[in-house]
């Protein structure tokens, strides 16, 4: 009778030998494949994650919130976060004041899946707007003066306001060529004051009333935060809720209320073609790329440039800053009614300072903060 | 019964299977081996790739190649570049001290970033200037030697400061220009070159300038590289060759990556090459 014991063999031992070595070579395989795979994924997600940092910097510098952060005290910091378009990733970052024109746009970029983090900085300077109002009115056409109108070069401040000390008085009207005057009620320029009452300045020309500061027209119409095309305007402050409605094209700011929700809203106002304004307020800075007619006691605070002609009627408009017509074709200027025109340092100051934008350093602005 | 053995014949046959299988397993186990090898030296190829195109562009893209007082990129040739790398980032906490050509500068302790204060052995720094407050159009760096830096409480309101002193202020008398808050960069000179191990293999290497003892020793910095190594190239705005550092805008790295040891490739036993390539902007030149 045989023995079961001595069948035993080999096979077992040597299949199961074979297994494991077949599974060493497939988990060899595997191992490669997924550490190539890992690492050409954490790349994309590196990519994605600076992107993103990048994305938060450049909208924070791009999309200035002059509102918010020209406000700001020096070493306040203001937080930001958002996300990549098309599930990019997103970030999240702080806008730090360094001093009072220099800021640190800080933004921490995430991968879409959060697990790789890339940190880059900005610095940021506002760009200085010089608007450098020398006069209450300020034309190199003609101009018709009259009625009951007023234009007072000596420096007045918005009531209400919070303002420094006053500037030295301006000169009433500053024109190229003081024979282009011309009056109807306003015998021997009695409705004009200033220091002196008329500048008369040959070397006024286009380009004496287009470049502010290193900020030329076309750049200053970028700063533009509300654009407005040719029509009817009224000017009124407008709320969103307990929030200043900014995205209405008629608010721009509420000057006559200082303490109030838009008080402290100073738009730049780019008018893109003729238009008329009929009504309330506005405060900041008027750009208008064409002519302007104001009537209704309309009242502005803060430079307005007009390229073509300006005009006001029955009880006119009320300017506080000063007024520029830097017209190519102008015909002429024409203040007739109960227009006012006054220079005020402080509302230019506050509607410049409100309005400056926020553009990277000329030189090494960027920042690897890794 | 128990105790009948084995046959020669059966003997044989076991022992000849036996051999069969173990001759199949040995060649198992070596293309195994094989195959390991290959793809352990491909990931490190991948790997060196992959690094050149991480490592250099991050070191590069800070670069202000156009700098109206000097040009970061010092020396540049197509297998080198020395220039100023930016490490840190510092914010003045008071004006500085103006001396013509020397002077002081306080910074804040918090905040700061990068890994730490200024070594004067190494660092030297760049301080941003306003100038005219009212245009940035004239803004500036100006560029000074750190001598010596000093720790205490100068910043408003009794804060932790770090006061370096400064020489060799390029401008002479620009700390003028500063005002408290500017932000101050502190930098390394650094120089990224190929060069030879003891092999005979180009690798890219990297080594830093120290004030008193001149460059330090080449650090290896990813590797091997084929042929004559790492090849740069200098573009201007136009995208055209440039010899002029100040012209730089845009640098090209061509990365020849190669395996370490020999492969089997194509049917032959070879060192495995693979190229890759890639374009850095400069990305702190002038701009508007």
């Amino acid at each position: 009778m045989r023995s079961v014991r001595n069948e035993r063999g080999i096979a077992l031992a040597v299949a199961i030998f074979a297994l494991v070595v077949v599974g060493a070579l497939v988990a060899g395989s595997f191992f490669f494949g997924m550490q190539e795979q890992r690492v050409g994924r954490n790349s994309i997600q590196l990519q994605q994650a600076f992107a993103a940092a990048e994305e938060g910097a450049n909208l924070q510098t791009a999309d200035w919130d002059s509102r918010v952060y020209n406000v700001m005290a020096v070493g306040d910091t203001v937080p930001f976060a958002g996300t990549v378009p098309a599930n990019g990733g997103w970030y999240r970052g702080s806008v730090r004041r360094l001093n009072n024109a220099l800021y640190l746009v800080r933004s921490e970029g995430f991968s879409r899946d959060s697990t790789s983090r890339q940190h880059v900085g900005m610095l940021v300077r506002l760009r200085p707007l010089e608007i450098n109002v020398q006069a209450a009115l300020e034309t190199q056409g003609e101009l018709k003066l009259g009625g009951s109108s007023d234009i007072d070069g000596h420096d007045t401040h918005p009531a209400g306001w919070a303002c420094g000390a006053f500037v030295a008085d301006k000169a009433g009207v500053r024109i190229k060529d003081s024979t282009l005057i011309t009056t109807a009620g306003c015998g021997g320029l009695s409705c004009v004051d200033g220091v002196p009452k008329v500048d008369e300045d040959p070397t006024i020309d286009d380009s004496t009333l287009t470049t502010f500061g290193d900020v030329p027209w076309g750049d200053l119409i970028g700063l533009a935060n509300k654009i407005i095309p040719t029509g009817n305007y009224r000017g009124e402050p407008s709320l969103s809720g307990a929030d200043c409605n900014l995205s209405d094209p008629e608010n721009w700011g509420d000057p006559l209320n200082p303490a109030n929700p838009c008080g402290d809203y100073f738009p730049v106002i780019y008018a893109t073609g003729d238009i008329t304004i009929n009504g309330v307020q506005g405060q900041g800075i008027l750009l208008v790329d064409g002519n302007l007619d104001v009537q209704g006691g309309f009242e502005f605070y803060g430079p307005v440039i007009v390229r073509g002609a300006l005009s006001t009627q029955g009880t006119g408009g009320h300017f506080n800053g000063g007024v520029i017509a830097a017209n190519v074709d102008l015909d002429q200027s024409s203040v007739l009614g109960d227009a006012i025109v006054s220079f005020s340092s402080c509302a230019i100051a506050r509607a410049i300072g409100g309005a400056a934008g926020g553009a990277r350093l000329k030189e090494r602005s960027w920042v690897n903060l890794n | 019964m128990n105790t009948r053995g084995f046959t020669f014949i059966e003997l044989l046959v076991s022992m000849i299977l036996l051999g069969v299988v173990s001759l199949a397993v040995y060649q198992l186990l070596t293309n195994n081996q094989r195959l390991y090898r290959q793809q352990a030296e491909r990931s490190d190829l991948n790997a060196t790739l992959r690094g050149a195109t991480s490592i250099l562009p991050m070191e590069l893209r800070e670069v202000n190649a156009a700098d109206t007082m000097e040009s970061d990129i010092r020396n540049m040739t197509p297998n080198s570049i020395t220039y100023k790398a930016m490490r840190t980032l510092y914010f003045a906490c008071n004006d500085p001290v103006d001396v013509g050509a020397t002077g002081s500068i306080d910074l804040w302790q918090d905040p700061f970033f990068g890994g730490s204060f200024p070594n004067p052995a190494r660092d030297s720094v760049v301080i941003f200037a306003e100038a005219n407050p009212v245009t940035r159009m004239d803004n500036y760096w100006i560029h000074a030697n750190v001598a010596a830096v000093t720790y205490g409480v100068l910043c408003p309101g009794g804060l932790p400061s770090v006061t370096v002193t400064l020489s060799g202020v390029s401008p002479s008398g620009g700390l003028a220009d500063a005002t408290a808050g500017a932000p101050v960069r502190g930098y390394e000179m650094l120089q990224v070159l190929t060069y030879q191990d003891a092999r005979g293999d180009a690798w890219l290497g990297v080594r830093q300038f120290l004030k008193g003892s001149g460059w330090t020793t080449t650090q290896p910095l990813l590797g091997p590289l084929a042929g004559r190594g790492i090849e740069f190239t200098y573009l201007d705005t136009a995208g055209v060759t440039t010899t002029q550092p100040s012209q730089v805008a845009r640098v090209g790295v061509l990365v020849p990556g190669m395996t370490r040891e020999p492969v089997r490739a194509a049917g032959q036993l070879q060192r495995v090459i693979d190229t890759l390539s890639t374009t850095v902007a400069v990305r702190n030149n002038l701009g508007r």
